[in-house]
Formats: C-alpha cells, structure tokens, sequence
C-alpha cells in the first residue's frame, strides 16, 4: 500500500515550524553575542566548559579518529594496489583526514557527546526552575549557562579535530606498515607531499589545516548553539529532557552534515 | 542594610497589580488588582490551575500579562529595560516549589550565588553572610555547607532554598507552595521560619499556598483566587467569619 502523501496543511505547519526554530536560534545567538564577554565569573566558566566539552571528549575523538584512519588505509589499498599505488596511502589519507573526516567526526562526535549533555543539562533545569531562579537571582541563564557553553565548544572542536587528524594519520600509518607494506617514512612522505601539493594560504598556513580548522570552529558553535537552544526549550517534566536532548543531539548532527557541504564548496572558492 | 544592591525610594505599595489578565489556552488571570503594602504578608490561595504561580511569575518579570500592569518596588517590570529589571529583582527573592536549587552547586555556593553576582561583598564577608541566613533557617552551616542538593531532605532543600532568597536580605520574598510535599511536622517548622524570618528580618511577603490553614496564621491578609479573580481578599479574621459560599467551600474543605 502507498504511503499517504503529506496534506499541504501539514506541509505548511511544518515550513512555518522551521522557519519560527531558525528564527529562535537566530535570536539565542543575538543575545548570546550580546552578553560577550560574560561578566564576572566568566574565565571560570569557560574553563569548567573547556575541561567538559573539549578535554573530556579527547578519547573518544582519538578512538574516532584512529580508527577511520585505519579503515581509510585499509580501503584505500584496495582501490590504489591494481594500479601498484600503494605508496598513496599517505596523501589519499591526508586529504580525507584532515579536509573532510576530522572536522566532522569530530563536530558529530562532540554533537552525541556533549550536545546530548548540554541539553539534558539545561533541560532539567529549565523543568525544575532552576532557570528561572538564576534569572531572579540576578543571573541571565543566556550568560552564564550558553555563552561559556558556545565560546568552549569553538575552541575546543577545532583542537579535537586536529588531535583526530593526528590520530587518523597515525592508525593509517600504523595499517599501511603492517599490513600493506607502505614503510612509515613513506607514509609521512606521501602524506606531507599531499599537504604540500594542496598549497598554503599567505604562503605560510597549509590550506588544508585552514579547511580542517574553520570547519569545527563552525561545527562547535552549530552544536553547542542548537544543544541550547533545545534545553532551553524543554518543557513537560522529564519526558521532555528527553525529546529536547534527542532533537539536539539529531538537528545538530544533520546541520553540521549541511553546513560542511556549504562550507566546502566556500573554503574551496577562497582558499 | 543595602549590600549595595540598587535601593528605590520608599514605594507606597512593594506590590501593585492593575487589572491584570494572562489568557494561556483559556483565561488563568481575570483583571486581577492587588497592592501589598511594604511589610505585609499576604497570602494567595486557591484550587490548583487558578493561577497562583503565575502571579508570582508576574511578578517577577518572568511573565508578561496580556493586560494591566505590574509594578513591583513603583516600577512597571515590563516597561522597563533589562538592567533596571534585574536591579528591580535584586531586592527580590523568591522560594521555589521544589526549591529549584543547582544540583551542581554544595548548599554554600546555592545560597552564596545571588550575593556573588551582586558583587558587593568581599569573601570573608560573603562567607558570614551565608554562614548567618543559614542559621536563620535553622541549619548548621558546618553540617551542610559542603552537601549537595541531591543529599539534602526535602525540608532541608526547602530551608535551603529559603536562605538562598533572603541572603542577600531582599525587601520582597515571594513563596511558591512552600509546604508543599512536606510531612505535617516539617511542614510546620517551614511555617514558622517563615514568620520568624517575616519579624526578624521586615520583609514584605507574598505566599501562594494550598495551605489555608497555615495562611490564616501567619497573613495579614488573604486573597482566595477562583476561576482566575478573587472570591475574598481581607484579613484572616474576616475570612473566617466570610459568608460568602466560595470562601465557606473552600474553608470548610481545608
């Protein structure tokens, strides 16, 4: 049996819904520019966030990060051995590690990691109140929960990317010695060459590095803003907390997935 | 003393309300007036869903009528801008239901945390002020400063949350449901601190609360809301003697 088609009404609630979240996020971003630098007490929050969002997600990048690197040796030997290519392996995973995979695994990664965690975070409190007794308290839940929240996220992705850049680099260093007989040296070789190959911006930066860079700084303030953005939001007890951290955890991920495409077709214009 | 907190000349009413309505779905607020002179403890009861809390979020600026005006301290909180709200809240302090204490923070830093972000006390200052307000609500500051929300009582949370509000010594203590999900006996110790903290520290009070009973002993005035207005607004003796059928109802099943 067919599946019904969407009603036009249906469409529009859902256009009209999208178009009044874009608006919200919009706004949550506005106010939280706003409240920059973040007054008293804000080096100390930046730092709690910095040591929550950016150091405790070190493993798991790292782990992400080794293995995809791991995987793309071992996937790109099959595609470069008929061709007696194997000593590509280095700039196949050079190119992929550090303009696309890093920054995105990272970004998605961080986004089920930390997102999911900032919006439970602020969820609960939004339905216990504890939001509203920061405000009355004299404290804006925008400046003191969001703005370290984001700040930290955009600094510290950017470090994560780079340390599963790293890492990737270093498991398919360890796949192309072990198994593919690509001698380490060469490996590094190739994979330097393709850095080298790929120019640098100001004759200093290597272009790929600024691509791998911009991209989890943007993904860090996408994750963190739409995590907050939906913990704010949560209503209906704890059934609530849940729907707000899975719509974080979902809307963060696909928007990092939109944006890299944008971002890409952008950075490869300018850069 | 002001703790530095900005201070308003003295206002003929703490609490102003000008017919003031709230619609959510249906109508919660129908054209509510209401002055709460300085010192006064008025009590809001009533059925659940006619609309207590929210006045007490009308008042604090969390939300904004769709008719009327709210003046708090003289000023209109939703004419004005954010700074001049926030130094409107600084002279109030509110009790939460569930306390609404941050679970992240020990019992020192939730009570300290309204003092540090006035910013007007230094640490050793800061930390006997806490020590004081949590002494006032009968908790050894010793005991409890380094402890959790999570391993606090349900009465020691509500004590807590009441410190939290009074420590930076507010004019204005706004209270929501403070007995609520309390057994009798700690129910009735929470009653008495806060008419103890009401002598002792001069407070203008608002108290929503279910509980008529403890209302009619600590009130100067109560007002009984139904179906979003008021069925009674006067002194706790003239409730008792009301004639009016609402009020009997509503005493009579207490």
């Amino acid at each position: 049996m067919p599946l019904p088609l969407p009603s036009p009404d249906h469409v529009r609630r859902l256009i009209q819904s999208a178009v009044l979240s874009l608006q919200d996020v919009l706004l949550l971003t506005w106010q939280t520019l706003r409240v920059f630098p973040g007054g008293r007490g804000a080096a100390h929050r930046l730092l709690a966030q910095l040591d929550a969002i950016g150091v405790r997600s070190v493993p798991i990048v790292l782990l992400t990060g080794l293995f995809t690197g791991m995987v793309l040796a071992l996937q790109a030997s099959v595609q470069l051995a008929p061709f007696g290519a194997t000593l590509f392996v280095g700039r196949f995973v050079a190119a992929s590690m550090l303009r696309e995979l890093g920054p995105v695994l990272s970004g998605i990664m961080v986004a089920g990691r930390v997102g999911a965690g900032i919006a439970a975070e602020l969820g609960a409190m939004k339905v216990t109140e504890q939001l509203d007794a920061l405000e009355t308290l004299g404290a804006e839940p925008v400046r003191v929960l969001v703005l370290p929240r984001v700040l930290a996220a955009a600094a510290a992705v950017p470090v994560l990317a780079l340390i599963a850049d790293a890492a990737g680099l270093a498991g398919a260093a360890l796949v192309s010695s072990a198994y593919l007989g690509v001698p380490v040296r060469a490996f590094w070789g190739a994979a330097v060459d393709q850095i080298v190959l790929d120019g640098f911006v100001g004759g200093v930066v290597p272009a790929d590095l600024v691509q791998g860079l911009v991209k989890p700084f943007a993904f860090g303030i996408i994750l963190s803003l739409l995590a907050c953005y939906h913990g704010l939001r949560a209503s209906g007890g704890t059934a609530g907390v849940g729907v707000a951290t899975t719509r974080a955890v979902v809307s963060a991920s696909i928007t990092i997935l939109i944006t890299d495409y944008f971002l890409t077709q952008l950075l490869l214009v300018l850069v | 003393m002001t703790l530095g907190i900005p201070t308003v000349a003295p206002v003929a009413s703490a609490v102003a309300l000008e017919q003031v309505s709230v619609a959510f779905q249906r109508p919660v607020l129908r054209a509510i007036t209401l002055q709460v002179a300085p010192a006064e403890t008025v009590a809001i009861v009533g059925e659940s869903g006619t609309g207590k809390s929210t006045l007490l979020r009308l008042i604090l600026g969390l939300q904004r009528p769709d008719h009327g005006t709210v003046r708090v301290m003289g000023s209109d909180v939703n004419a004005i801008d954010r700074h001049a709200l926030r130094a409107i809240r600084a002279q109030v302090g509110m009790v939460f239901q569930g306390a609404a204490l941050f679970d992240s923070l020990t019992t020192f830093e939730n009570v300290a945390f309204g003092l540090r972000e006035a910013g007007v006390l230094r640490e050793d200052a800061l930390r006997a002020r806490v020590f004081e307000t949590l002494a006032l609500v009968d908790l050894d500051p010793e005991q409890v400063s380094h402890t959790l929300p999570a391993q606090l009582s349900g009465g020691m949370r509500k004590r807590v949350g009441i410190a939290r509000a009074v420590a930076p010594r507010p004019a204005l203590v706004l209270y929501d449901e403070p007995t609520a999900g309390l057994d009798p006996l700690t129910s009735a110790t929470v009653t008495d601190l806060m008419q103890r903290l009401q002598r002792e520290l001069q407070v203008t009070s608002v108290v929503v609360s279910h509980d008529i009973r403890a209302m009619l002993r600590i009130a100067d005035r109560v007002a009984l809301l139904r179906d979003g207005a008021f069925a009674f607004l006067g002194a706790p003796e003239a409730m008792r003697v009301s004639d009016e059928p609402y009020t009997r109802a509503f005493l009579a099943a207490a």
